[in-house]
């Protein structure tokens, strides 16, 4: 006879007497207690005895770390499992009796090889009261319970090496929940700070700032907060403001290019054309938000002001992208308002050269963010034009929706803020500051890699890591301005063109 | 015993040779470019897929006998204004799926003018296939299977009619493009032609795809 180890719970039965009779929400419970009781110096052993209760592969449970903090996250479960076990004893269960002896067998195993658990921790022993105070020693009962009378008494040096082990847990166990109980303090700390801020800051602009438009929106305290982004509850005020209505669209105007857009009987054909693209893409503007579907709240007022637009502007029309900033310009303001932005908003220089698919501009603006991307993030140009990604790639992407589809609109808002802080050449050293913050990954990537990345960033990537790189991005190079490069640019296209 | 098919290799395993292939998604606007792209990528179906502006990239690789293809996939948008950035997305291409829907004339014609415009100013022996998509629709097809098939056949293109919906289709469409891509040469055009990538696999002999 060799005798290695202690002997098994599972070899008298006394296990395998509790499992035949769980029912599946037990079995989760039990599976969790066993792989929190099995130390997870031997991760597969736990995994495997947690996944053969579950009846699934241990793949399926994912890390060794996951798996151990889901336990040590319910040992005030784990007596109420005890406490289970105890009222589901007497009755039968048929259907789980196969695999629960499978099951039994691995975790017998698992616990042989550990050492770890002791015999009686399944013994039957009916009510137990949670230890509030402490729900780490609430375990302990688990443990150090009685014996089962059947089995022979430890040795004492088992015993103490027992002793020892289990303590061990319980340390790393405690350790655990001090460390989350700090990090959970610290996150509401900083939570409370920037709701405190947030209210700060909200008051300084609509009782300071907004009031004192004109005399206010240039000096440095209201540019420096507007960086930061601006609170949810002033953005769409100081959107307007900011945009301003230098065309002078009014609700009579609004009005009746909305009429227009009802009347079937178009002019030209290319309104009409318009007219469905609208139609179409109305339902595929964000349609995670589900609020611009078909009998949604927005499908209308999202459908009146493109339509309103088309009417208004023949010559530029719709193009696809329009959607996304019109739905953006709805989310913090009212109708009206969203149009007469949306209106004065397309003039500006870069998004008019886009949204009227003006080639010659469109690549005059390209070119000087080439230039620009090579002047601030050399490395990252030398990679990009090793691999052949081309700024287009992304940059289409990014200008046609002002960043609106490619990250979190709680991202992309900020960027809008500071779009409308900055005007145009903002666009492109936000573009430079989404590179930067992102050097090291995409310096690992190929081409397509990168463009996927670009245009679907990670949810990871947050406004302060955004913020922090664009700041540090130069939009001049030597005594060249953005502007100036511009001017530049559009006069080498035009050569070009002609030549 | 006498399994005959391609020798099934385990997650992640990738064999010797990795060919890579750009492949263009070209098709008026809401014809399912996307959605075909989506489906044979991830296997998925959204009612309302996000309208794409310039193009969206994608990868997906599948296995011929003992081939690798990887496709890099550049989904475009469809609508006619943005007709002049085209050029930039399917240069250097090496595949395309000109998409039409099934239950639209008008889609049909605008795929007639993408490959007249991708065999004129393409890649030269770019490989062309033409999808009707959306035939989960078929009781409201406007445009006939023998029509698109005589259209095809003239113009020397894949043809098949694909749902992304309910996935009819749409992996033998892509299927059937990598099985007639040339993967034996070394022609490199126009700068971004297919690539030779080294194996990931366990076997890093010097093996590539233009042995």
């Amino acid at each position: 006879m060799n005798d290695s180890g202690p002997l098994s719970p599972f070899d008298n039965g006394c296990l395998s007497y509790y499992f035949d009779d769980l029912s599946i929400s037990d079995r989760e419970t039990i599976a969790e207690d066993v792989s929190y009781t099995i130390d997870s110096d031997d991760s597969s052993c736990s995994r495997t005895a947690c996944s053969s209760i579950f009846g699934s592969g241990p793949d399926e449970l994912e890390s060794e770390t996951a798996l151990f903090s889901s336990c040590s996250g319910s040992i005030t479960k784990s007596n109420e499992c005890l406490i289970d076990i105890d009222t589901s004893i007497d009755s039968t269960c048929p259907n789980l009796g196969k695999t629960s002896e499978c099951c039994l067998v691995t975790i017998g195993k698992s616990i042989q090889k550990n050492n770890y658990i002791e015999v009686k921790s399944f013994d039957r022993i009916s009510t137990r009261t949670i230890d509030n105070e402490d729900k780490i020693a609430g375990s302990t009962a688990l443990i150090l319970n009685c014996r089962p009378t059947q089995i022979p008494a430890k040795l004492p040096k088992e015993q103490l090496e027992h002793k020892r082990l289990y303590e061990k847990i319980l340390q790393n166990a405690k350790k655990k929940e001090s460390e989350k109980a700090k990090k959970h303090k610290e996150h509401l700390k900083q939570k409370l700070k920037n709701e405190e801020r947030l209210a700060n800051v909200t008051q300084i602009w609509t009782q300071e700032i907004i009031p004192n438009w004109h005399k206010m929106c240039r000096t440095k305290r209201c540019r420096d907060l507007w960086w930061n982004g601006l609170p949810s509850s002033v953005r769409g005020k100081v959107w307007c403001l900011a945009i301003g209505n230098d065309l002078l669209i009014n609700e009579e105007l609004y009005k009746s290019c909305v009429l227009n857009s009802f009347n079937k009987f178009k002019d030209s054909e290319a309104t009409m054309d318009c007219l469905e693209y609208i139609h179409l893409d109305i339902t595929r503007t964000f349609p995670h938000l589900g609020i611009f579907q078909q009998g949604g709240p927005y499908f209308d007022v999202l459908k009146r002001i493109l339509s309103a637009y088309v009417c208004l502007r023949p010559d530029i029309g719709y193009i696809q992208g329009m959607c996304f900033i019109a739905a953006i310009l709805l989310l913090n303001m009212e109708e009206l308002e969203a149009f007469v932005c949306l209106v004065n908003l397309m003039e500006s220089p870069c998004l008019n050269a886009f949204y009227t698919v003006n080639q010659r501009l469109m690549t005059s603006y390209f070119s000087t963010y080439n230039d620009l991307l090579k002047h601030n993030l050399n490395r990252l140009n030398t990679h990009f034009n090793l691999i052949g990604l081309t700024s287009e790639m992304y940059l289409v992407d990014w200008i046609y929706s002002v960043f609106a589809k490619s990250m979190n609109l709680e991202l992309a808002s900020i960027i809008w803020d500071n779009f409308l802080r900055d005007n145009d050449q903002f666009l492109f050293r936000a573009a430079l500051g989404i590179l930067r913050s992102n050097e090291s990954q995409l310096m690992q990537m190929d081409s397509i890699t990168c463009a996927q990345y670009l245009t679907k960033l990670p949810e990871s990537f947050t406004s302060s890591a955004l913020l922090k790189s664009t700041t540090a991005i130069r939009m001049s190079i030597g005594k060249q301005s953005f502007n100036s490069l511009l001017v530049n640019n559009q006069a080498k296209c035009t050569k070009n063109s002609l030549g | 015993m006498a399994n005959r098919a391609v020798p099934q290799r385990p997650n992640g395993q990738t064999p010797g040779k990795i060919c890579q292939f750009k492949l263009v998604l070209l098709g008026e606007s809401s014809v399912g470019k996307s959605s075909l792209v989506l489906r044979f990528v991830k296997g998925q179906f959204h009612e309302y897929q996000e309208s794409t502006i310039g193009a969206a990239f994608l990868t997906q690789t599948i296995h011929l006998n003992d081939v690798a293809v990887k496709f890099e996939i550049w989904d475009t948008a469809g609508q006619e204004r943005y007709h002049s950035l085209a050029p930039m997305y399917y240069r250097g291409a090496q595949a395309a799926i000109v998409v039409y829907d099934i239950t639209n004339q008008d889609t049909f014609e605008r795929a007639k003018n993408w490959v007249k415009e991708l065999q004129r100013q393409a890649t030269p022996g770019i490989v062309i296939a033409l999808a009707g998509n959306k035939l989960d629709l078929n009781t409201m097809r406007s445009v006939q299977t023998d029509e698109s098939q005589t259209y095809a056949y003239e113009n020397g293109l894949l043809f098949m009619e694909t749902s992304a919906k309910t996935s009819a289709n749409v992996t033998e469409i892509f299927k059937a493009i990598a099985e007639k891509l040339p993967k034996n040469e070394t022609t490199n055009t126009a700068g971004q032609g297919r690539r030779l990538v080294e194996s990931e696999g366990a076997n890093k002999s010097l093996s590539s795809c233009c042995k």
